[in-house]
């Protein structure tokens, strides 16, 4: 799976072991050689910043 | 002049001159020694020895007393005529020595106590952790231009999206009593306009900032202190320090301060008075920030701060140098210090291991596929044993080593090749977007959730597989 570099940030689904079907917490981007997955939280540096990207107009690429 | 020449005269009282001296004289002539005078008011005596009381002698210049005073004469000396270098002295049954409130001792012997009792802390007092540059989980160079974590707990920040683009490395160089460095080079040159910032950044979690009391009368002040240089091309370049601290309600006070590098290392102190008016949050979010300025736009430079100041921005001192107008200037950063109270006192070396534990609180690598010994063959690194909740996907409990600072950590997956081996060594390989999570995240374990995947077994283990595959979970402020 290529990951997207436009948009730059990929929504992600947490296949929970009674979750069915699956439910987008998660959301990556890619930084380098380092894939970093984070949680839609408030105080989750990776998440404030795509916040930002958000409310300036974007939007990530659909999870799986 | 009446002259009297006789053997012997007794019985007289009194002679009266008859307008001049009395003078005696021996029976050649010469004037001879006066044998027994009551009072005489002028003239110089001389004599062999003189005896008698001399109780009402005066004006007896110093420099003519010679001998020793007795003890007993030294009943009370004023402390106004005590002066100049004491000798040698047996000290030993001195009591109520004391030491001023605005007083120093300082002595290169050894000082002993049945207690010591300060006001700030003799243990723990760095509250930075990683400032000595020994630990490095994540990479042995970064090439960032933006927002990067790079040697733990130390970031590579921007603002107002200038280019920052450099490498950083933990460089073998550093002073006396370090092994350590944070080396930072441009990669290309920039020319900061507007409010762009080029930083390197420490931030500090809230409840590891009690101990400076702000916001109260007993507040503390903040001793900063770091070790820096740079290279000869960048010799004497200007740059800024700022301490910005966050209080309950999400302001930033800072103050500011310049220091100027040169290509030898140089420790740099900076004490930030305490601050009675603004409290710092409470909690495990962030509490203050140290940045160190090495490019700013005009924008963000001026005068230099030095009262506590509302602004959540970025701010450097008038004076500034650009770091990024040459790809050959380099900054060398360790040391690094935050303590409560007036004064820098050395660096309070920890010992790695304690040093990594405190670290990996915001950053913990599990498995890292590039730390294979020299020579092995293999590159794998565990990163636990797992169970095929079904035939296309395996989970994976991940227990941490500490306490993670929140569950809401973001898991780092470096771009590589993973593996699983199964029952009777069957195994597949996946890559770091086959990672997931299965929604049972805390602040001391995680659940990863592998997919894409295919077997038949019940159990297996999951590893990095190659040195280009790390694990980890990052819950960096």
């Amino acid at each position: 799976m290529a990951y997207p570099t436009n948009p730059i940030y990929k929504l992600v689904t947490t296949v929970g072991i009674t979750t069915d079907p699956p439910v987008v917490t998660h959301a990556q981007i890619q930084e380098g050689d380092v894939t970093m997955l984070f949680p839609l939280k408030e105080g989750n540096r990776y998440y404030d910043e795509y916040k930002i990207w958000c409310d300036a107009g974007n939007t990530a690429e659909a999870a799986d | 002049m009446t002259v009297i020449r006789p053997n012997s005269i007794s019985g007289i009282n009194s002679i009266t001159a008859n307008g001049g001296d009395i003078n005696l004289f021996r029976a050649d002539g010469t004037k001879a020694d006066i044998p027994i005078v009551n009072n005489i008011t002028a003239g110089v005596i001389t004599a062999t020895s003189f005896s008698g009381s001399g109780a009402n002698l005066t004006s007896i210049p110093a420099g003519n007393l010679t001998g020793t005073v007795a003890d007993a004469r030294l009943t009370t000396v004023s402390s106004s005529k005590l002066s100049g270098a004491l000798p040698a002295l047996d000290g030993s049954a001195l009591t109520g020595v004391g030491i001023g409130t605005d007083g120093s001792v300082n002595t290169s012997g050894i000082v002993t106590a049945t207690s010591f009792v300060s006001n700030t802390p003799f243990s723990n007092r760095n509250r930075v952790i990683n400032g000595g540059m020994l630990i490095n989980q994540r990479a042995s160079s970064y090439t960032a231009t933006g927002e990067e974590y790079l040697l733990d707990r130390f970031n590579h920040r921007t603002g107002s999206g200038f280019t920052f683009d450099t490498t950083t490395t933990q460089s073998t160089s550093a002073p006396d009593g370090f092994t350590k460095s944070l080396k930072i080079t441009p990669d290309s040159t920039q020319t900061p306009s507007g409010s762009h910032n080029g930083m390197i950044g420490h931030l500090i979690e809230a409840d590891n900032l009690l101990g400076f009391a702000s916001g109260t009368s007993s507040a503390k002040s903040f001793a900063l202190s770091f070790y820096a240089k740079s290279a000869s091309q960048n010799n004497n370049h200007q740059y800024s320090v700022q301490l910005s601290k966050k209080n309950s309600g999400g302001t930033y006070y800072y103050q500011n301060r310049s220091f100027v590098v040169t290509s030898s290392w140089q420790r740099f102190t900076v004490v930030f008075p305490a601050d009675t008016s603004n409290n710092i949050a409470t909690g495990n979010g962030e509490g203050l920030r140290i940045l160190w300025h090495l490019s700013a736009g005009p924008d963000d430079i001026a005068s230099a701060v030095t009262s506590w100041t509302s602004s959540n921005g970025n701010h450097a001192v008038t004076g500034q140098s650009n770091f990024m107008d040459n790809t050959s200037n380099e900054f060398y950063l360790t040391g690094v210090q935050l303590e409560v109270g007036p004064v820098a006192t050395p660096f309070e070396h920890r010992s790695f291991g304690d040093e990594l534990i405190r670290c990996k609180r915001y950053f913990n690598m599990v498995a890292d596929g590039s730390e294979a010994r020299s020579g092995s063959s293999r590159s794998e690194g565990v990163i636990g044993n797992g169970f095929f909740w079904s035939s296309s996907r395996m989970m994976v409990p991940v227990k941490f080593q500490v306490t993670m600072r929140t569950p809401d950590w973001t898991l780092y997956k470096k771009n590589g090749e993973y593996r699983y081996y199964a029952n009777g060594g069957s195994n597949q390989t996946c890559t770091q977007n086959d990672i997931g999570l299965n929604g049972q995240e805390g602040l001391n374990s995680a659940h990863l959730n592998i997919t894409n995947i295919s077997s038949s077994s019940a159990a297996g283990m999951f590893f990095v597989h190659d040195v280009n595959a790390a694990l980890g979970f990052d819950a960096e402020l």
